[in-house]
């Protein structure tokens, strides 16, 4: 019995960790500037990528998780610059452009790096309870993920410039009045949405195989959850949808295995946004709208 | 009669003139003549062009004239491939086996679509949902397909094969070899007239407005989520019936087609010559799906790194689409 216990909360652990490091740099792109980064996949795979060679030429491995963070987030500030700050206007051509350049990427990384590069071996081992083995990275991961939210937490309701930010969230005209730069603002959380996927790619590069379509399978769990979190709050957004998805690919994928886990996570999302079009995150701003008897818009 | 053609022509269309329908029937002439001269193999790569046509302008319909995007055109097209195959070969010795086939195939296709876009256009989403939601439909319903490996996985005679896909599926035409052709460019055509028809018709009208302004819309008293699912519909019926011929004219479905990268050169094609108008995004989708082959003897990265720099730059300079933006610029509609 409790090793079945445990062997649940590691898969949870394992599950949400997942689903939240797939997801945060989507979720925060889009909580910010109401857009969606439809090159976020190949964005992980690139960060992979530098962690990889950087591994190979003797590089230890968080250093190349740094490079990651910050070669990736540097990307996406030059792809911001050229590209995405002409399609604030138009949503929908932003996510086509985008994806445009995902295409490029993954299908020019094809072509210099060719289909695969040697991977790299899991780090910290695994730890055992009973008959079962689980890998401490996984856990790792899952605490990484939880640090990342509350470093965030920490920047937007503790400090001026996370003020600034929320204040540019809620009405970005009125913030401009005030003072606040919110081209800037846009820019840099573009790279910071870029360099949280680099950071994804880098921890997960130890755990698949390297290849241009790496970012593929962190697709479907990270933009469910988007879909389910929304983009009405960040934070809850975020918490939210990965606990939600999580449990329920942890459920299912005990039961059933990992294939029926995100089938149950396709229709959960498509249930989901008929009783929440906002997502959870939306669906919390509304009851607190409510409390505070706001009218809700 | 008249008043049906009438609708050909409208707002919402472009080739009025008759410059272009001159050049229309010629090409159409020169389609119908074509198999008494051109090599066999010329007429299957015809074909193949022409199938994809269907799935392409059941997106432009729905990203173009609707405003809403979706990526899993691919997936209803290979749903509606699979489930043909599989009732094909189960009653491949009944007389009409293909064409009861065919029904099926249309039929459970348009029951997904419209159980999926009930739960999205009445939870009355934002924008961005749809083409996320039918991106990770698409991701799902691949990686589903591509672990049906083994025996175990079949249904009546039909084996779905995993990665290496159904084999043996039977074709729609048995009796002669360019029937096929013939009904493919025919129904292609007639789709085409049909479509133009919808859009310049009171519907079309209905869809424009609410691509305008969904707030607007619903105002003045339209159910905005029916009109949205019905588009939504139609289109993935639309995809379907590309499907169905593609299945039939290959005579096997792999994974690979209703993935995540032939949903991407569709949007490409429909993106790049211009998804607010039939007729261009027609034109684009045949002649790119000829570029891209050209291309692909060299590999297909070339071909899809030169379709991802293309949408990229369509976007950034004539977000309406090559054609269209060049059509208005140089025309004032009158073409």
């Amino acid at each position: 019995m409790a090793e079945s216990i445990i062997n649940i909360l590691y898969q949870l652990a394992d599950n949400v960790g997942f689903i939240l490091l797939s997801a945060i740099g989507l979720i925060i792109i889009l909580g910010m500037m109401d857009i969606i980064n439809l090159s976020h996949a190949e964005m992980i795979m690139i960060g992979a990528y530098i962690t990889t060679l950087c591994y190979h030429n003797g590089v230890p491995l968080f250093i190349g998780c740094i490079l990651s963070f910050v070669g990736v987030g540097l990307f996406g500030f030059i792809l911001e610059k050229l590209v995405i700050n002409r399609f604030y206007k138009n949503k929908i051509n932003c996510l086509v452009v985008t994806w445009g350049i995902g295409l490029i990427m993954s299908q020019g990384t094809l072509i210099v790096f060719g289909p695969s590069l040697k991977s790299i071996p899991t780090p910290l081992g695994s730890f055992s309870y009973g008959d079962l083995s689980f890998s401490v990275y996984r856990v790792f991961l899952f605490g990484i993920a939880i640090s990342i939210i509350a470093v965030i937490w920490t920047f937007l309701y503790r400090t001026k410039i996370g003020a600034r930010a929320r204040a540019a969230i809620q009405d970005p005209e009125i913030a401009k009045g005030l003072g606040i730069n919110t081209d800037r603002l846009y820019s840099l959380t573009f790279s910071f949405g870029a360099a949280l996927a680099g950071l994804t790619g880098a921890l997960y590069a130890s755990t698949a195989p390297i290849v241009p379509l790496f970012g593929t399978k962190f697709m479907a769990g990270g933009f469910l959850a988007v879909v389910v979190g929304g983009g009405a709050n960040i934070i809850t957004g975020s918490i939210g949808s990965s606990f939600l998805l999580g449990s329920i690919s942890t459920v299912f994928g005990v039961k059933y295995g990992t294939f029926f886990a995100r089938i149950s996570l396709l229709i959960a999302a498509v249930v989901i946004i008929r009783f929440m079009p906002r997502g959870i995150s939306g669906f919390i701003e509304d009851i607190k709208n409510k409390k505070k008897g706001r009218r809700i818009g | 009669m008249i008043n049906l053609f009438n609708f050909l022509s409208g707002p919402n269309t472009i080739g009025h003139s008759k410059v272009f329908w001159v050049i229309f029937s010629l090409v159409l002439i020169f389609l119908f003549i074509f198999p008494l001269f051109g090599s066999p193999f010329s007429i299957l790569n015809i074909t193949y062009f022409f199938i994809r046509l269907s799935v392409a302008l059941g997106l432009s319909l729905l990203w173009g004239y609707l405003g809403v995007l979706s990526f899993g055109q691919m997936a209803f097209f290979g749903m509606a491939g699979y489930i043909y195959g599989i009732v094909a070969i189960n009653l491949v010795r009944s007389p009409g086996g293909t064409f009861i086939a065919i029904i099926i195939g249309i039929l459970i296709t348009l029951g997904i679509a419209a159980f999926f876009g009930y739960f999205v256009f009445y939870g009355r989403v934002s924008g961005w949902i749809v083409p996320i939601l039918t991106l990770a439909f698409t991701l799902i319903l691949e990686t589903f397909m591509g672990q049906t490996a083994g025996y175990q996985w079949r249904i009546g005679k039909a084996l779905l094969g995993g990665y290496n896909g159904m084999v043996n599926i039977p074709t729609l035409f048995n009796f002669n070899d360019n029937s096929f052709y013939y009904f493919t460019i025919s129904t292609m055509v007639i789709i085409y007239f049909a479509l133009r028809m919808v859009v310049n018709s009171n519907f079309g009208h209905k869809v424009v407005a609410i691509r305008e302004n969904p707030q607007r819309a619903e105002a003045l008293g339209l159910n905005v989520p029916l009109v949205q699912l019905s588009v939504f519909v139609i289109a993935a019926g639309l995809a379907g019936f590309s499907g169905i011929l593609y299945a039939s004219w290959a005579n096997y479905m792999v994974p690979s087609l209703m993935g995540i990268l032939n949903g991407t050169i569709l949007v490409v094609w429909v993106g790049i010559g211009g998804r607010k108008s039939l007729t261009s995004v027609a034109i684009m989708t045949i002649f790119l799906q000829f570029i891209s082959q050209e291309l692909s003897a060299s590999g297909t990265e070339y071909a899809l790194v030169l379709y991802g720099v293309l949408l990229v730059f369509a976007m950034l300079f004539t977000p309406e689409g090559v054609i269209l933006t060049f059509v208005r610029k140089y025309s004032k509609n009158e073409i």
